[in-house]
């Protein structure tokens, strides 16, 4: 009977505040919208955040660092898509006090303005924060990856958001993303538009690939001393690689984003695949097939780093490019079949020749 | 008016203490988590928030805005709470029926019936200890914890303070995708609140007991050797759930009518040789 009663009262609160309420799932982030002067957010790690506009109450029961006036005015970001859903919503210029990249790392160019103007400041390697610097920015909020700072920053009265989930983010979580930031920043339209954009470039090669027979299997992780770390089936690429018609390889694999697996399975998917996207950028190390096969020579048994097979390296600046992700999930269709994006000029990738250039010329002096 | 309530009583009395709708509730009940199956597998992050922001928060929240992935949720508690009513008027209608002949049947085969009776009465307090549980439990959930550094959980009185953890890096051959990571992670925890406090080892199904409250060990890092993240820390959940007692309960009479039920038929046996 108490069951009974429960769900009658549940029903009534459907139907009375239908038009006050809503709520909105981003993977394992939410966004409930109260009434006008209560958003709660719950983030990457299951916390509350309460959103209270300016001037209006402090709400009951939280925590005073659970409790965010919006729109928030000063923000320090640990990570590259969370400066990018900045971009997106258009509030980095006016807002950004600290990031945990130094100068020489960062390829945006808000980004370096604001540092060189003092503006923005390196607040130190995320794993070695300079609280101090981090107190004199006066920050409102931290966006991090990291919950080991939450009590420093309890201590310090500054809010924090966790923007990583324990599970990697599927591809409509990745797109939704600036939603969930948007009402910190009272942005949801910027967001709105955000995803309508990417949504667009998604049907775009819905409908291009759609009835291809010819479907690549494709690969994304890597092979490092100790470790083989891949992007499993649930993570966005895993998904958009089914999306545009072809076949991820670790689609069976769960879990968080980097997720380890063995080498043996690595190189069983590898016999497979006609496509790899390896983490590496030329930076460090992935210049060529050959340079790949030298770091690691068990990956020299795989079918890409084969004549017949094809590499991509992420270039620099892919990282911190999460405010274009239209562009990417066309480009990396278009690496998927080339055929039908003829003339497409990569901008985010590099596809590896078989040897490096210089490695070549050397050969060619002996 | 009172004759009319009887009116609509007793024909409800009695479909409720029919055993023959006992035996379609468990069909259909059946059927609907089979349902149920299909939906929470393909859904999991829509239904795994319900143990983290309790029964009525999801309700108004994940439930109502995907309710074609969740109707089923809601028909399964509907049929769930007619069992339990099925089950109590079942038993309480068999149970007037034993102690009216009570004093003809020897000791023995009358507390050898009432054993079976009082199994479904347990079952029907273990169900309601989880409606409890669902419905009224307070949760603190995600607080961080880093060593030494105090935390005060808001809303409770407590503070808990992380004095050490052990994240042992598993050596052996058997679990390869273990190697090099932590398989078990052990903590000690220091818990104070307004009446005392106490020092208690915290890890993985091994929860501490304070109070009114439970603490649990949600996740740590580092998860092992040469990680992404280098940083110490634990994630803990407190809960105050009102409902275990009344599940501990039903527990216990359950054990009572079970070993009461096997050792009188033993006794049959035994008596019957």
């Amino acid at each position: 009977m108490l069951v009974l009663i429960f769900l009658c009262l549940t029903g009534c609160d459907l139907s009375q505040d239908n038009n006050k309420k809503s709520f909105l799932q981003i993977g394992e982030f939410t966004i409930t919208r109260v009434n006008d002067n209560l958003t709660l957010m719950r983030d990457g790690a299951g916390r509350t955040l309460a959103l209270v506009p300016r001037g209006a109450p402090e709400p009951e029961g939280y925590e005073p660092t659970m409790v965010v006036r919006t729109p928030v005015q000063r923000v320090v970001a640990y990570g590259f898509f969370d400066v990018a859903a900045l971009r997106v919503l258009g509030v980095l210029d006016e807002t950004l006090v600290g990031v945990t990249t130094p100068l020489e790392k960062w390829y945006v160019e808000d980004v370096r303005r604001g540092m060189e103007s003092d503006k923005i400041a390196w607040l130190g390697s995320p794993n070695a924060i300079d609280f101090e610097r981090l107190k004199k920015q006066r920050p409102e909020l931290v966006l991090t990856w990291d919950p080991s700072i939450i009590p420093m920053l309890d201590d310090l009265g500054i809010a924090c958001v966790i923007t990583s989930t324990p599970v990697a983010m599927c591809l409509n979580a990745r797109m939704s993303f600036v939603k969930f930031l948007a009402p910190f920043f009272n942005r949801e339209k910027e967001a709105n538009a955000f995803f309508e954009r990417v949504s667009a470039s998604l049907a775009d090669i819905k409908a291009r690939t759609a009835g291809r027979l010819r479907q690549p299997k494709v690969m994304w992780g890597d092979m490092y001393e100790k470790r083989v770390l891949v992007e499993p089936g649930n993570a966005w690429i895993g998904e958009l690689v089914a999306l545009a018609r072809s076949g991820y390889l670790f689609e069976d694999i769960y879990g968080t984003s980097c997720i380890e697996i063995s080498m043996e399975r690595f190189l069983y998917s590898g016999m497979k695949a006609d496509i790899y996207f390896t983490y590496r950028t030329p930076a460090t190390g992935a210049t060529s097939k050959a340079a790949l096969a030298k770091l690691h020579p068990l990956l020299a048994g795989i079918k890409p780093l084969g004549p017949e097979g094809r590499v991509y390296a992420p270039l620099p600046h892919y990282s911190q490019s999460g405010d274009k992700l239209d562009e990417i999930f066309i480009e990396l269709a278009a690496i998927m079949h080339p055929d039908l994006y003829p003339g497409y000029e990569l901008k985010y990738f590099q596809e590896l020749p078989d040897t490096d250039p210089v490695a070549e010329v050397n050969h060619g002096n002996k | 008016m009172a004759l009319n309530t009887r009116s609509i009583l007793i024909p409800l009395w009695l479909m409720m203490k029919n055993v023959r709708l006992g035996v379609a509730l468990l069909i259909l009940l059946s059927v609907d988590l089979c349902f149920g199956y299909f939906f929470v597998t393909n859904n999991t992050p829509i239904f795994e928030p319900m143990n983290q922001v309790g029964v009525v928060d999801w309700f108004t929240t994940y439930a109502r805005f995907n309710i074609h992935y969740t109707a089923w949720f809601f028909l399964f508690l509907l049929l769930l709470a007619t069992l339990s009513v099925n089950t109590l008027a079942c038993t309480l209608s068999r149970l007037r029926q034993l102690f009216f002949i009570r004093l003809k049947w020897k000791n023995s085969r009358f507390l050898f019936s009432l054993a079976t009776h009082v199994m479904h009465l347990s079952m029907v307090v273990v169900l309601l200890g989880y409606l409890v549980s669902y419905t009224l439990t307070t949760i603190h959930p995600s607080q961080t914890l880093v060593l030494q550094r105090p935390k005060i959980i808001g809303g409770t009185g407590l503070q808990v303070e992380l004095l050490a953890m052990d994240l042992p890096i598993y050596t052996g051959n058997r679990l390869e995708a273990f190697s090099g990571r932590v398989i078990r992670p052990d903590t000690v925890i220091k818990i104070t609140g307004r009446k005392g406090g106490k020092t208690a080892r915290l890890a993985f199904n091994s929860p501490v007991r304070f109070q009114k409250y439970t603490i649990f060990l949600k996740r740590f890092s580092p998860a092992g050797k040469g990680g992404i993240s280098s940083t110490h820390y634990v994630i803990i959940d407190i809960r105050h759930d009102p409902g275990v007692p009344l599940y501990f309960i039903g527990i216990v009479i359950f054990l009572a009518g079970l070993l009461s039920y096997a050792g009188l038929r033993l006794h049959q046996v035994i008596t019957k040789k």
